[in-house]
């Protein structure tokens, strides 16, 4: 019953919080505001007992994404100065192309059986608990994902190397 | 879900107190709305001119990004970490060597990350 009452307290705030973003007419201000729609669904995940994916919400979109959105906007000097007005066509075009996407969303979940039955999205158990999760990463056995872990690492070091490449000078 | 009371009441108590500050302050401050005296470089200051926000150097884009690796990679250890003590006690099968092979060979490939990094002098400012 609070759960309940908690979600819909969570949701209208991730709704308001989105609508300002998309709304807002300093470009900063939607940055800001998309914080507080990802952490409405930090909350949410954390609701369903996801807290890995709870965790991962914050501090790579909030802490990652949203901080990246912000460094664009300053580097970028004159984007945050005055708002530009799309055009109707785009407008509609984006419309229609988010209109298709919650369609596809909805149908997949509904083929799934969520949208009819309730109860079976209520909450992810134990299953993805940090624990199994944890204990999962560091199993080497055949239900280990040892594996993809260490690969995890690599593929971060990659990332490292190329941006140091991309970003720094020749001969500095 | 019990559990992250105290986080929410935090949070909540955060919120509250930091709103409730600005809120006063809106509340008990006298108004008057901008004028030209006003808005008017305090007593020796210059006019200022130009644009308040400039473009800022690629180098901030740097460290945003080698921030948000080892954001990553902090993310990545958080589960290992709550189960450490339990893994390294000998549950499903892991023994302390495995673990600290597995979580050694994580960190040694990202610091050798870091250490390109700082080799590369991408970690100097300037």
């Amino acid at each position: 019953m609070i759960a309940d009452i908690g979600f819909y307290i969570v949701a209208f705030a991730m709704l308001v919080s989105a609508i300002w973003a998309v709304t807002a007419k300093n470009i900063l201000h939607s940055a800001l505001a998309l914080i507080g729609s990802f952490f409405g669904t930090a909350i949410l995940y954390l609701m369903l007992s996801a807290e890995f994916i709870a965790v991962a919400q914050v501090l790579v979109y909030i802490g990652g994404v949203v901080i990246f959105v912000i460094f664009i906007i300053l580097l970028t000097s004159r984007l945050g100065d005055k708002a530009e007005i799309a055009p109707a066509m785009r407008k509609i075009l984006a419309f229609a192309l988010c209109s298709a996407m919650l369609g596809t969303f909805l149908h997949a979940l509904d083929r799934a059986g969520y949208l009819v039955n309730t109860k079976t999205a209520t909450a992810a158990s134990d299953f993805a608990s940090m624990r199994n999760i944890g204990l999962r990463f560091l199993d080497p056995g055949a239900n280990g994902f040892l594996v993809p872990f260490e690969i995890i690492s690599l593929l971060l070091l990659i990332t490292v190397i190329g941006a140091i490449v991309i970003a720094r000078k020749e001969g500095e | 879900m019990q559990e992250y009371l105290p986080l929410a009441s935090f949070l909540f108590l955060g919120a509250f107190m930091a709103g409730s500050a600005m809120l006063t302050a809106k509340l008990i401050a006298f108004e008057s709305g901008p004028n030209a005296k006003k808005n008017e470089a305090y007593e020796c200051g210059v006019e200022t001119f130009g644009d308040a926000r400039i473009q800022f150097k690629v180098g901030y884009y740097l460290f945003a990004l080698l921030f948000l690796i080892f954001d990553i990679e902090a993310l990545f250890l958080f589960p290992c970490a709550a189960v450490f003590r339990e893994a390294i006690g000998g549950v499903s099968g892991l023994t302390a060597f495995i673990v600290m092979a597995d979580l050694g060979l994580f960190i040694f490939i990202l610091g050798a990350g870091l250490v390109y990094a700082w080799r590369k002098g991408a970690l100097k400012w300037g």
